[in-house]
């Protein structure tokens, strides 16, 4: 754009923003950011600013946008306590590699270090949990502060970015004029795949006779579901995911074998002790995926195809490393690779599906008890859903159940906070997830405990009528930490019981339809009327008080330690 | 691959944006790995600015530090030595009261013998500054001692490379990012300038350090 304009700082963070399509942000105003509001008030026809109820909601919003619409998400606060309220969520993003670009003001250059009204040091607290940082002190470093921001936040292995702009800068006039950012100098984004390691790895791939692909994000984030398929298919490689490579290829493909980890299913995660080629794709081996490191896989050749350098031998070292864009390194690789015959292989996945099947599985979804179990919930979501539906998660017992048994049969359908596990992460992140895929169903499940650390969110819900459906499962308990109390620390149930409100009626307060369900007979009927509602619906329902998540694989111990019962 | 910390140098070349030695001291913190030295300074790259730390760490752990300082936004390359592939010099200022000068002989000699050079004399006070290993620093320091050494200042270790030849062979260096405007980056007729620089010391910053200490 060649357009030359004397502007304001302020009005020049809108219009650079515009300029990187953005057309949705979410925040929430205060005394340093004023000036941007002022403009955010002359462009509403153009950019839709969403007032959540906290900073924190703002970050996990703009997540949720950023995870099912695939573009990056924007959040804004002041300076002080705004900005110090957006780290959990930008922390959140960083673990999880979303691509956020957060706006905060800062008190006036002048005042800089003076211990002024609201002034924080957001610069030195962000720094570890984002992927770059940068204060503005002067308007006329705007443009290319935030070009740089959305390219640096989309490109590679995405990530969190924060811009900090003092007052003074937000109300200088300079002559505005936007370039798009096309490159770093300090900043390679993405390896030049090197095709000798695709050989290498193809070759390995080739020669296995029990191979197991362990597959990531970077399938969705880099774009490759179609190119991962396609190399699944033509290898006829059995298939596992970590949670967030979730829905990355369809639950009813023969070759997904389910998810791995610590509540992960029984096939995948004794089989990585067993194989002997481990093919990660867009993984990090998290402490979650692996249990103990070095009793991890030990038997096994490893190729890794990874974006990010250093993620290469950090936790597992790779025999085969590819270092690429996933989608470049999986289309190098599906033709230099043969189709396989793995009919024993593939026998020993049904035959532990089986066993985990009548232990577990049966009794999550199909319980002889009174009480209603989570998985039974999770059907009736897929039954009504028609196993369509962005299905967006807190953290604790519900996410590990939500996870395990969500059907899928498209990417970007599954919204979690994986790395950091950051309850009260689901609520706000649903919203965003709405507004980032508009057509589609989006669901919301969440425990009692993380429904009520961002639960004034219901206010942004009621507010934007955004068509969140939120489901409860409340069983009064903290319930993962309890059931670590009930295994590991013989039962002492310290602070994990919740005395909970009348949630129904909470809603109600926002105007939000809402039902509470208690008894078996009423799920599928409920869930069905949640959908046929238009707009938010909150549906809360009790389950059964002491449930556990099975399988386990005990923190610290090896996959092959894990536990049925 | 060695499990025991031993001591590695850890060489940054980098933008020089504020902020980022935050940044850089975050990826030790957060692994809980204290720094035992850190010098920054301009490289012998122009607008090109180095940061060389010094921690005692076993080698998977210094690859995987390399490895996280790389991936960062404004750094364009890392690399990590051993003490076998650097040499370490640092110079040191020593403050002595004048009048020592005088009525000790033996320091005049401490001077002559350690090559050490005399920077500044005051009335009350003279400063010796002495460059070279840190067993010769540390040899005049214990010999000035006894002689009302009043404060010994200005440490400042910075590290060169044995032999230019065998900069990229003998170098361990985690190669990750590819650079696009920095490919001549390591060419050899470079790396010359930076041996020649640690052998006569004309580097940037170490003037401004001299100053501060002066006053002290």
């Amino acid at each position: 754009m060649s357009e030359k304009l004397h502007i304001s700082g302020a009005e020049a963070v809108i219009r650079c923003l515009l300029a990187e399509g953005v057309d949705l942000i979410y925040g929430y105003p205060g005394g340093a950011i004023m000036p941007v509001y002022d403009e955010l008030y002359k462009f509403q026809d153009q950019l839709h600013h969403v007032l959540t109820r906290h900073e924190q909601g703002a970050t996990h919003a703009a997540q949720g946008y950023a995870r099912t619409s695939g573009k990056v998400g924007v959040a804004i606060a002041t300076s002080g306590p705004g900005a110090t309220n957006l780290i959990t969520g930008i922390a959140d993003a960083q673990i999880d590699s979303t691509p956020l670009v957060c706006i905060t003001g800062q008190v006036a250059s002048h005042l800089l270090g003076s211990d002024a009204f609201q002034e924080t040091d957001i610069i030195g607290i962000s720094t570890p949990v984002t992927k770059w940082n940068y204060q503005i002190t002067n308007a006329e470093e705007i443009p290319e502060i935030m070009a740089k921001a959305f390219y640096i936040a989309r490109s590679g292995r995405p990530g969190p970015v924060l811009i900090d702009i003092t007052k003074d800068a937000q109300f200088a006039k300079f002559d505005y004029s936007y370039k798009k950012c096309t490159g770093v100098r300090s900043y390679k984004p993405v390896p030049t795949l090197d095709h000798d390691q695709v050989k290498a790895a193809a070759e390995a791939i080739n020669g296995a006779k029990k191979p197991l692909i362990v597959w990531g994000q970077g399938v969705i984030l880099g774009q490759a579901e179609a190119a991962f398929k396609a190399f699944v298919e033509k290898t006829q490689i059995p298939a596992a995911w970590t949670i967030l490579g979730l829905s990355a290829l369809e639950t009813a493909h023969p070759l997904n074998k389910g998810m791995l980890g610590m509540h992960g299913n029984y096939a995948p995660n004794l089989l990585t002790q067993e194989c002997d080629v481990l093919i990660a794709v867009g993984m990090r081996f998290d402490d979650r995926v692996t249990g103990r490191l070095d009793a991890y896989a030990t038997q096994a050749k490893v190729v890794h195809l990874e974006i990010d350098p250093a993620e290469i031998n950090k936790n597992v070292y790779a025999d085969y490393p590819v270092l690429a864009d996933c989608k470049a390194s999986l289309e190098a690789l599906t033709p230099l690779v043969q189709p396989k015959k793995l009919d024993e292989w593939m026998a020993r996945f049904d035959e532990l599906y089986k066993q985990e099947y009548e232990v577990v599985i049966e009794k999550d979804l199909r319980p002889q008890k009174e009480g209603l179990s989570m998985g039974e919930v999770i059907v009736a979501i897929n039954k009504a859903s028609k196993s369509d539906a962005v299905i967006v998660t807190d953290v604790g017992q519900h996410q590990m159940v939500a996870c395990r048994y969500a059907e899928f049969v498209r990417s970007k359908s599954n919204v979690t906070s994986g790395g950091l596990g950051t309850m009260g992460f689901a609520l706000p992140a649903a919203i965003g997830a709405k507004m980032g895929a508009p057509d589609r169903h989006v669901v919301a499940v969440i425990g009692d405990g993380g429904y009520q650390m961002t639960i004034q969110e219901l206010g942004t819900i009621f507010q934007t009528k955004v068509g969140v459906k939120i489901v409860i499962l409340n069983n009064d308990f903290l319930g993962m930490v309890r059931q670590w109390q009930q295994l590991f620390f013989e039962k002492r149930y310290a602070s994990t019981e919740m005395t909970n409100p009348d949630f129904v009626a909470i809603a109600k307060g926002y105007y939000i339809p809402a039902k509470k369900v208690t008894a078996r007979e009423e799920l599928e009927s409920a869930v069905a009327e949640m959908f046929a509602t238009d707009g938010p619906y909150f549906l809360e329902v009790v389950v059964e008080k002491e449930n556990n998540v099975f399988p386990m694989i005990p923190t610290g111990a090896s996959l092959t330690e894990i536990r049925l019962s | 691959m060695s499990q025991e910390p031993i001591r590695y140098t850890i060489s940054i070349y980098s933008e020089n944006n504020v902020g980022l030695l935050n940044r850089i001291s975050a990826i030790f913190l957060k692994r809980h790995i204290n720094i035992e030295s850190l010098t920054t300074s301009l490289s012998e790259i122009p607008d090109v600015f180095r940061f060389v730390i010094v921690v005692m760490v076993t080698e998977p752990q210094v690859q995987k530090l390399v490895q996280q300082i790389e991936k960062q936004v404004d750094v364009i390359k890392a690399f990590y030595h051993t003490d076998e592939e650097t040499i370490f010099l640092e110079t040191a200022l020593y403050k002595v009261k004048t009048s020592f000068l005088f009525e000790e002989r033996q320091i005049q000699n401490f001077i002559k013998e350690s090559h050490a050079n005399i920077v500044t004399v005051s009335p009350e006070f003279f400063v010796i500054e002495k460059t070279g290993f840190r067993h010769e620093t540390d040899a005049l320091r214990e010999a000035l001692q006894p002689f009302g050494l009043a404060t010994i200042c200005a440490l400042w270790p910075y590290f060169g490379l044995k032999s230019p030849h065998g900069y990229l062979t003998n170098l361990k260096f985690v190669q990750r990012k590819p650079n696009l405007d920095y490919g001549k980056l390591f060419q050899p007729t470079i790396v010359k300038r930076a041996i020649t620089a640690t052998g006569q010391v004309p580097l940037y910053g170490r003037r401004r350090i001299c100053r501060r200490s002066y006053s002290s």
